[in-house]
């Protein structure tokens, strides 16, 4: 099943993250940071992809609670799954970059507060899909939704808080010379991304028909 | 307004009831007529309590589906069943008159007083009406369980093994209860271990076995034999699913002059038609005081909310103290934050007992098959828990304040009005994960793991807006950026929570 | 335009004005001596790690539906 339709976007996104060094290295060192800064070609396309995870999850709770479609609750469990994934290498490389340029492995700034309390919010979601036992779908469809409807408030009251993190307008203005490896790694991620999404809905489905399958078996 | 007489035919076709991989229900398919009596066989697990929940429209049908007379979806047939479980969905600490008196306003009867009083005679305890129903013996919660459900003048009535735990007076006064519901014309579907009991009564009797109809049996003296007999020898193929004989009524004349209100001629309030955006917003209001009023008397009576909330809250403080104050003073901060977890670990404990005491006494399925707004259920339990968190807080605070030496109320109104966010996002958030999980495995660990990273802006903003406030000079510009956060956060989520709340709670 | 993100943070490891001593490594704040490289290195570990660790659960997962497909099939009689 896995391999059969999803080996070759897989390894198409894994060469791409393979062959990013090369021009990650190629890259010019920012000035202040140094070598350090090159995380930031792998730390930015993770959380980027988990934004990605974050709104299909949400878009596609809202649809299973209004057309309790099971393809819509599939794509939604599976897009959690992967926000934790991604949330992950975020909140593992961000602290090893902060470790070097700020001096600590953490910070309480609101980027980095607003990442962990989302990373937390989809942490429950899986947690509740996991032990909710049979009949959870709509409830977990429910934080989907209350997830979504957090994140800017979370980042709004963090924000406030604190700020050290560097702006996402960084992005935007970013060096000529750091752009193909950013964007290049930046695809790969996607690519990755979205190979494992569709692979693990697949996998959701595949789960749903075989439990049909049992009771269609007791039918007999 | 519908036609009295739509609601005359109650049928399961082919349906099938899913949990995960087990088949609870497998291709049941038999029906109903207006003044009769269904009796449903079967060993426990056959799936008798399912059917009945599905006929409730308290559960979803995998496959199939349940038909009402008139083609009425299950939603505007709510309102018109009565259902009693092995639980009579009572509240113990309320009185029988009481109980009664609030599941009549619920739906909307037109006079209530009159209505109750003639439930209490049916019961035959008139004489007990002031009295807590969690004193009265099992048969005499049952006569009122009984008619609880039929407060409302149900065209259905669905009993989920009615007889267990009555004495013989009791069982009695039931099966003449029973048949004279069949005489007003109701379709009346009963669980029960005992053939025999009700042999006389029954128009028709299914048996299930494993889920699926094991025998069809037609009513009469020989019923009690023949149950008997496909007990034995259960799933008998000839009985097929496939079949749909309907379970005819006593006479042809009482089908067709079936009156519309089973019990009375007290009919309920006009609920079916179509109010004006006035009259539903104080219809909700009123719904909404309705159950709140209920909860403060519930606990006025056993007041274990209040007390366990409170031991908690203060017990929480003393570890606080425990952990911060060094040189006998805390950082000037701290109680702000003590404070806040103080409220958020009181509140998680408030909320999870509140709806399991509900699904405890099974009033919670009670209170939800009552025909109004779900979303106005939900806003009188949520408006109980502001009120019951605003009694600890009024404690808490002071006691914060002393302990720590924390001068909270320098600028009271801000104080008040970031104290009141907290509380109000803290209970619509919790109210509605609460109210979802009650049904759902593990339910007393996942509420606060679903809750507390949703409420972080709650924490936050309550946290920081209150240390605002103990500064040696109060901050009053950064405690109202706080309190505007919280305001909004509070119209954010109230708003999708009255508006999620009757999808994600609904059983069917 | 050179993205400078560490401005607006405490930056303690900010490029140091022109040299005008020798400052002996054993002098230097311990955040200057800490080398990048072997944090590099280990970020990029981490994520060939989290994705590898996933899909090979992910791969587990298909595996035992896989087989619990299997399973079921062998238990139906056959033709369905």
């Amino acid at each position: 099943m896995l391999q059969r339709s999803f080996l070759p976007l897989l390894l198409g996104g894994f060469a791409l993250v393979t062959a990013a060094p090369l021009l990650i290295a190629a890259a010019p060192a920012e000035s202040t940071m140094g070598l350090i800064q090159k995380i930031f070609y792998f730390h930015v396309p993770a959380w980027m992809a988990m934004f990605l995870a974050t709104v299909v999850c949400g878009v596609s709770s809202i649809r299973y609670l209004i057309a309790r479609k099971p393809s819509s609750d599939h794509l939604a469990s599976a897009a959690a799954e992967l926000a934790i994934v991604f949330g992950l290498i975020g909140l593992l490389t961000g602290p090893l970059w902060g470790r070097k340029a700020w001096g600590h492995y953490w910070q309480w700034d609101a980027r980095l507060t607003t990442a962990l309390v989302l990373w937390l919010i989809f942490v429950a979601y899986t947690l509740l899909r996991r032990f909710g036992g049979p009949g959870s779908e709509r409830l977990a469809a429910g934080v989907g939704l209350f997830g979504m409807a957090n994140v800017p408030f979370v980042y709004w009251s963090v924000n406030i808080w604190r700020t050290v993190h560097p702006k996402t307008s960084v992005v935007m203005t970013l060096d000529p010379g750091m752009r193909p490896a950013f964007y290049w790694s930046l695809f790969g991620f996607l690519a990755i991304f979205g190979a494992l999404l569709a692979a693990r809905t697949r996998l959701e489905a595949l789960r749903a028909s075989i439990d049909d399958a049992y009771l269609a078996a007791e039918d007999l | 307004m519908t036609a009295p007489g739509d609601l005359d035919r109650l049928a399961f076709d082919a349906v099938t009831v899913d949990y995960g991989r087990s088949r609870v229900l497998s291709r049941v398919s038999f029906a109903c007529r207006a003044g009769s009596v269904t009796g449903l066989f079967g060993p426990n697990g056959a799936g008798k309590t399912t059917l009945l929940r599905l006929a409730a429209a308290r559960a979803r049908a995998s496959r199939g589906r349940v038909v009402y007379g008139g083609g009425l979806s299950s939603a505007a047939v709510r309102g018109r069943i009565g259902w009693l479980g092995h639980d009579p969905g009572l509240y113990p600490e309320l009185t029988a008159a009481e109980n009664l008196r609030f599941f009549a306003a619920l739906h909307g009867v037109s006079d209530p007083e009159a209505r109750v009083a003639e439930a209490l005679d049916r019961a035959r305890l008139r004489d007990r009406a002031g009295d807590q129903v969690g004193r009265f013996s099992r048969g005499m919660r049952q006569r009122i369980g009984l008619e609880r459900a039929l407060i409302g003048s149900p065209r259905i009535v669905l009993l989920d093994e009615p007889f267990t735990g009555l004495d013989e007076a009791s069982s009695e006064a039931l099966l003449v209860r029973l048949a004279t519901l069949r005489e007003s014309g109701a379709i009346v579907l009963l669980s029960t271990h005992d053939p025999a009991r009700v042999a006389g009564l029954l128009d028709a009797a299914i048996v299930l076995h494993g889920g699926r109809v094991a025998a069809q049996v037609p009513g009469g003296p020989m019923v009690a034999a023949a149950i008997a007999a496909a007990h034995a020898s259960s799933a008998l193929p000839e009985a097929g699913p496939e079949s749909t004989p309907e379970t005819a009524p006593k006479t042809a004349s009482e089908a067709a002059h079936a009156i519309p209100d089973a019990t009375t001629g007290s009919s309920p309030t006009s609920r079916h038609d179509k109010p004006g955006l006035a009259a539903t917003a104080a219809g909700f209001l009123r719904v909404a005081w309705l159950v709140a009023h209920k909860d403060a008397l519930v606990e006025l009576r056993s007041r274990e909310l209040a007390l366990t909330t409170l031991f908690f809250a203060v017990v929480a403080v003393l570890v606080f103290a425990f952990a911060f104050v060094s040189d006998s003073q805390a950082p000037i901060e701290a109680p702000a934050g003590i404070l806040w977890v103080t409220t958020l670990f009181a509140g998680t404990l408030a909320l999870a007992r509140a709806f399991d005491r509900e699904q405890a006494h099974q009033t919670l399925s009670a209170l939800l098959s009552a025909p109004v707004d779900r979303a106005a259920i939900y806003a009188g339990k949520v408006l109980g828990l502001i009120v019951l968190l605003a009694i600890v807080l009024a404690i808490v605070i002071p006691l914060v304040g002393l302990l720590f030496s924390a001068s909270f109320w320098r600028v009271p109104a801000l104080f008040l009005g970031i104290v009141a966010g907290g509380v109000v996002g803290l209970v619509a958030v919790g109210g509605l994960f609460a109210a979802m999980l009650v049904r759902t495995r593990s339910r007393d660990v996942l509420l606060p793991v679903l809750l507390y990273p949703m409420v972080v802006p709650v924490l936050l903003a309550g946290v920081r807006g209150t240390a605002a406030l103990l500064q040696p000079e109060p901050d009053r510009a950064v405690a109202t950026v706080w309190l505007s956060i919280l305001v909004s956060y509070d119209t954010v989520f109230v708003t999708l929570a009255l508006w999620v709340f009757d999808a994600v709670t609904a059983e069917d | 335009m050179q993205a400078t993100p560490p401005t607006a943070a405490p930056a303690p490891s900010a490029a140091p004005p022109a040299q005008d001593e020798f400052v002996p490594i054993s002098q230097l704040p311990a955040d200057d001596k800490l080398p990048a490289a072997p944090l590099l290195i280990t970020a990029y570990a981490v994520v060939w790690i989290v994705l590898a660790v996933y899909v090979w659960t992910l791969w587990r997962r298909f595996l035992r539906a896989e087989q619990d497909l299997k399973s079921l099939g062998s238990r139906l009689p056959p033709g369905r």
